[in-house]
């Protein structure tokens, strides 16, 4: 018997499921990267470390090695850029580990919005959605940061001064084409070995010949990188960390795996959107929304319990209400209930990245009525809320969801399977605006 | 090239053959994702701990015995970048301070194509992560008990002790499901 069930498990491995193009597409250009950063001089390397563990065990003494030199430190410190005027900047924190490498990013444009997490920047350090989409006159910096102590890379990589210099880098022709290769992307290498950290920079410029000022102002933000010495303290680090936070926009943005009810033989989740509608004054009595819901409404005490979350947009007047006044003694307004919710019972964390976007699925504008679809679900499915808002907050508990109440400049929702199967896209804004899309097979409601 | 075995392509890719490289590729990254996957039950997990692992491994390719298989070198070290990138999520989950759980893994369009599948992948993704680790390393990716308890850093009884819960408790589950 036990064998049998031992046989079962084994065999349900066959229902793990593929990696999707994108990983796949990320994956190759770092196998191939692997290679071409490889140098003949690795064997040399190699034995440079072994010879560095050989001085360290007589007592040299890692710490002088990577102790910063006199030149490097500059101002604040922190792993990451400081912005330019017009730039935007990403980090992913001010800790870098060998197995965890810090990355940081800067660009001319604003980044899009695949590639934050969670107001981050992604580990992967590719900004890969911002660099398909760069103008001619766009620049995106990346920068990784690794702690010495791989002894083969950090014996073939030199010791460098902040600021860089572009014009020390070298071109990257082949990667720039491995993520834009019908329109090629300028991009430069830098690589340097700054406050003990090996620091791996591309410059990727919207062309594939930068003109002299684009690489100018690309100099500009690389003059911005801050990198922490691995001596100073974290309080210090702690202020960087602040500087670069008053950077960028106040956002809200989790992803979650919710439970579906199941209903009538099937899992379903219901989503509506609405544009706002205000009768005068600057606050909305219906602001436009982004709801999802699984399973029926019940009573008017539960109306909310099978919520999943909701998003909304602009400054709802006092009277507002998260969902359409149907039952006259009970009334959920979005001050009391929130400007966006997610359910803490039927939704736990997810470390998943799901992009925010409506490919794959159809619609458009949705009216002052609002529309809504039933859409067909697995048993569980990813929700991402993201929200702008206009000042800083986080989430906070509020009896089954946790909510802001701070007013949302715009706010997005998608759902889509764990397998990466895009179901739902909304998105709301300030200005009264509501989109919503679905997924092939929703159904009105 | 294709048709090449491992360990003629790995020489060729030690050499700067990225024709070499591109097979190596294709013939074991869907096996490192699913890997990556089978640890760590999370699509964002896996993609990070595979591209760091096929990465390291391919920037490794000089330290590696090519006398030895290609397949379980790979593999273990995509075992070790997923058990990292769980306990990371794990830790990044409590400092959240929202409640920690390890979402389940869904087998997704493949459900409805084997139901039976779907309710034994379930049953596992819904143990506790501890036990579930230690089952998809064992039946999943074949690592012996000794191996695990190395890769976890746990005592072999502990591991062997908790495979046999998870098994209990799959028991009981399949069974009130009648998959069993």
């Amino acid at each position: 018997m036990s064998s049998d069930l031992e046989r079962r498990i084994r065999e349900a491995r066959a229902a793990l499921p593929e990696p999707d193009a994108e990983a796949t597409r990320r994956a190759h250009a770092r196998a191939l990267g692997a290679v071409r950063h490889r140098r003949p001089r690795v064997r040399l390397a190699v034995l440079a470390g072994v010879a560095l563990a050989l001085a360290l065990a007589l007592g040299a003494g890692l710490g002088t090695l990577i102790a910063p030199s006199g030149t490097a430190a500059r101002g604040p410190v922190g792993l990451g850029f400081l912005p330019e005027p017009g730039w935007y900047v990403l980090q992913s924190g001010a800790r870098a580990t060998s197995s965890a490498p810090a990355t940081a990013m800067a660009a001319n444009v604003g980044f899009a919005a695949d590639d934050a997490v969670r107001g981050l920047a992604d580990s992967s350090g590719l900004p890969y959605a911002t660099l398909l989409a760069l103008p001619p006159r766009g620049i995106v910096i990346t920068a990784t940061f690794t702690p010495l102590g791989e002894p083969w890379v950090d014996a073939i990589i030199e010791e460098g001064k902040l600021p860089l210099r572009v014009r020390d880098a070298v071109a990257d022709t082949g990667y720039g084409g491995q993520v834009r290769p019908e329109e090629p992307l300028g991009v430069y290498q830098l690589r340097a070995l700054v406050n003990g950290y090996n620091i791996d920079v591309h410059v990727y410029f919207g062309s594939l010949r930068p003109s002299s000022s684009l690489r100018e102002e690309a100099q500009r933000q690389l003059d911005q990188l801050v990198v922490r010495s691995g001596r100073t303290s974290g309080n210090a680090g702690a202020r960087v960390e602040g500087a670069a936070a008053k950077a960028s926009a106040p956002v809200i943005d989790r992803t979650v795996v919710c439970t579906m009810s199941f209903i009538g033989g099937a899992h379903e989740i219901e989503v509506r959107a609405q544009k706002g509608f205000r009768s005068g004054g600057s606050s909305w009595d219906r602001p436009p929304l982004a709801a999802l819901t699984t399973g029926s409404a019940g009573s008017a005490a539960k109306a909310l319990d099978n919520m999943l979350g909701w998003v909304t947009a602009g400054r709802p007047s006092p009277t507002a209400t998260v969902i359409p006044v149907r039952f006259p003694d009970v009334t959920y307004p979005i001050a009391t209930w929130g400007t966006l919710a997610m359910s803490r019972t039927q939704c736990r964390p997810a470390a998943t990245r799901f992009p925010l976007t409506a490919k794959g699925l159809t619609g458009g504008p949705a009216g002052a009525l609002g529309e809504t679809f039933d859409c067909g679900a697995p048993r569980r499915v990813l929700v991402r809320m993201r929200a702008v808002l206009e000042s800083p907050a986080s989430l906070r508990e509020h009896r089954q969801f946790l909510d802001t109440k701070t007013p949302i400049r715009e706010g997005y929702v998608v759902v889509g399977t764990q397998t990466g199967k895009p179901l739902v896209y909304a998105e709301v804004f300030a200005s009264g605006k509501a989109n919503l899309f679905v997924a092939r097979g929703c159904m009105p409601d | 090239m294709r048709r090449r075995p491992d360990t003629e392509l790995i020489v060729l890719a030690r050499r700067g053959s990225t024709q070499a490289v591109e097979v190596l590729f294709d013939r074991y990254w869907s096996y490192a994702w699913r890997a990556a996957y089978a640890v760590t039950a999370d699509r964002g997990l896996a993609d990070d701990a595979a591209q760091e692992a096929i990465e390291r491994a391919f920037r490794s390719l000089d330290r590696f015995d090519e006398s030895r298989p290609f397949a379980p070198w790979l593999k273990r070290i995509v075992v070790n970048r997923a058990i990292d990138h769980l306990r990371r999520s794990s830790r990044l989950e409590v400092l959240r301070d929202e409640e920690t759980t390890f979402h389940t893994w869904a087998a997704g369009e493949s459900a409805e194509e084997d139901l039976r599948q779907w309710a034994i992948a379930d049953a596992v993704a819904a143990l506790g992560v501890g036990k579930r680790v230690v089952v998809v390393l064992h039946y999943w990716l074949d690592l012996p008990i000794e191996e695990i308890a190395g890769v976890l850093g746990l005592p072999v009884g502990t591991v062997a002790s908790r495979l046999g819960r998870a098994k209990m408790e799959l028991r009981t589950v399949l069974e009130e499901d009648r998959v069993l």
